[in-house]
């Protein structure tokens, strides 16, 4: 199973760090943990899910993220923030957050819990951005 | 409602658009039709192992997608501007609510302190209420403004948000705190507390969307408004004052910075191996082109807040004095429009100017410079 969290928005200021996207491979972490995220994933009906649970609220600074999981051959997406209600869907959004940070915090070599050991790619998209002269209207 | 249609990935420009293409803007009829219906993932393939130009479709597409969702987020129905307004002859009285989520995400929680009881022993329940209070007195002494909506609204806040929440936000009801955790807890800092109740104060006024540079004035009006509001409790003049936002937020962690903004040197305020380098520019040449943050609404704030600084720091005083009261008559200026960019902005701060102290006083002469020093052309 592959999950990737993209963190489209990292809430009351821009966090170029915690903006970058993390890509969990289960298969290169310990077994309790991928087990633990399998359960969460077919708790949450994950795959069932809509594709924006950002619910009806307007909220300014709230975190928005995109998650996608690759399980085989059924692959989806979900936007969703950190006020998402479905208490399944929110745990597996905390799991996935739980070990993400770990990622971000531990130097790609020599990884914790790497059945591999490789280096893992914790920013696989680019963060897109750039700089110069824009149109100075919308 | 606004519309904004996204015109050539390359030059990343969005424009309101009238019309029949209303209905359109979050489907695939502006965008290349294969990319559209490819999975994620195997855009990131290709965005890693294609060939250039592959890469480059591959990588825009990816970042239009995400950004659709965040287009749909700021598209939903703000409040009408003013339109809970009314007249009374009763005299304002501000009204807060405390609650407390213990660490659930559910709100708001239960209420653990109303207007005028006695503190309770938790000390985050005692800041966000003392911290919701300086914010309406701010308002209601400075520009006798009842509340948020103008029309007396309740204030209210949720503490012990979800757990370890780095992060405050306000949902268009609640102010909500998180305890911290890479951070300190947010009700510590009454900036922030500005900060987030002035979006509902926005979202009543002008109603800047929340997205490019609309969203960038939206974001920095909470940020000039948000540090006036600190300022006054600290008795400090423009020129005494170290104009950062969230301080607080960075005191007692291990975190590489002094705060979330340096609205006197945007760029400046973090440069961690966790949170990244703080990337706000302070001046148009550098403007942030990107699809994240809505994009780039707390990136490129770094320009106006830059304005602002300047402009209260050459009137000198108390920014809310001059400088702040410009900036409030704009956010009210029934011709600033909810999809106004940096010039059309800039330009109703000068109108305000010229009507508040005169076409040729040192005001509107102040805001002329300011605006050219960080680059927008009016």
């Amino acid at each position: 199973m592959r999950i990737v969290l993209s963190t489209e928005s990292t809430g009351l200021a821009y966090f170029p760090g915690l903006a970058q996207d993390v890509t969990i491979d289960s298969q290169q972490l310990p077994e309790d943990a991928a087990d633990t995220l399998q359960r969460l994933v077919q708790e949450a009906n994950f795959f069932e899910q809509p594709d924006d649970v950002c619910g009806s609220t307007r909220a300014f600074d709230i975190r928005q993220y995109s998650l996608t999981i690759q399980d085989g051959r059924r692959r989806h997406t979900v936007t969703l923030t950190d006020q998402v209600e479905d208490p399944a869907l929110r745990a597996l959004l905390a799991e996935v957050q739980e070990v993400a940070q770990e990622k971000r915090q531990t130097p790609a070599k020599g990884r914790r819990g790497s059945k591999t050991g490789k280096p893992q790619d914790n920013n696989s998209r680019g963060s897109n951005t750039g700089q110069g002269k824009p149109s100075q209207e919308p | 409602m606004p519309v904004f249609m996204f015109i050539g990935q390359a030059a990343a420009q969005w424009v309101p658009v009238e019309g029949p293409e209303r209905n359109t803007m979050c489907d695939c009829a502006q965008r290349h039709p294969i990319l559209c219906i490819i999975p994620p993932d195997i855009l990131e393939n290709i965005a890693r192992n294609g060939t250039p130009e592959q890469r480059a479709e591959a990588m825009n597409t990816l970042a239009v997608d995400n950004t659709m969702r965040a287009m749909r987020l700021a598209q939903r129905r703000r409040a009408p501007r003013g339109g809970d307004r009314r007249l009374t002859l009763a005299t304002p009285t501000k009204t807060r609510l405390i609650y407390d989520a213990h660490n659930d995400t559910n709100l708001p929680g239960e209420l653990v302190r109303s207007e005028g009881q006695a503190a309770t022993a938790d000390q985050t329940a005692t800041e966000a209420y003392d911290g919701l209070g300086h914010v309406w007195d701010f308002y209601y002494d400075i520009f006798e403004r009842n509340s948020i909506d103008d029309a007396g609204l309740t204030l209210k806040g949720v503490v012990h948000f979800n757990r370890g929440y780095d992060n405050a936000f306000w949902d268009s009801q609640y102010m909500v705190f998180g305890d911290g955790k890479l951070f300190g807890r947010f009700t510590a800092s009454l900036d922030v507390i500005g900060h987030e109740l002035t979006h509902g104060v926005t979202e009543h006024e002008a109603g800047l969307a929340y997205l490019m540079q609309p969203g960038a004035l939206n974001e920095s009006m909470s940020d000039v408004f948000g540090i006036m509001i600190k300022q006054r409790v600290l008795n400090q003049k423009a020129t005494e004052a170290n104009w950062i936002i969230g301080e607080e937020l960075f005191h007692g962690t291990h975190l590489q910075g002094i705060g979330l903004r340096s609205m006197k040197a945007p760029g400046t305020a973090f440069d961690d191996p966790v949170l990244g380098k703080d990337n706000q520019p302070a001046h148009m040449s550098k403007y942030v082109r990107t699809l994240k943050d809505n994009g780039g609404v707390h990136i490129n704030s770094g320009i106006p807040n830059h304005a602002f600084y300047l402009v209260a720091t050459a009137l000198g005083g108390y920014a809310w004095e001059k400088a702040g009261r410009i900036w409030y008559e704009t956010l009210r200026d029934s011709q600033l429009r909810s999809t106004a960019g940096f010039t059309r902005f800039a330009r109703r701060t000068l109108a305000q100017a010229s009507t508040l102290y005169g076409a040729k006083s040192a005001e509107l002469k102040a805001v002329q410079d300011a605006w050219s020093q960080v680059g927008v052309k009016v």
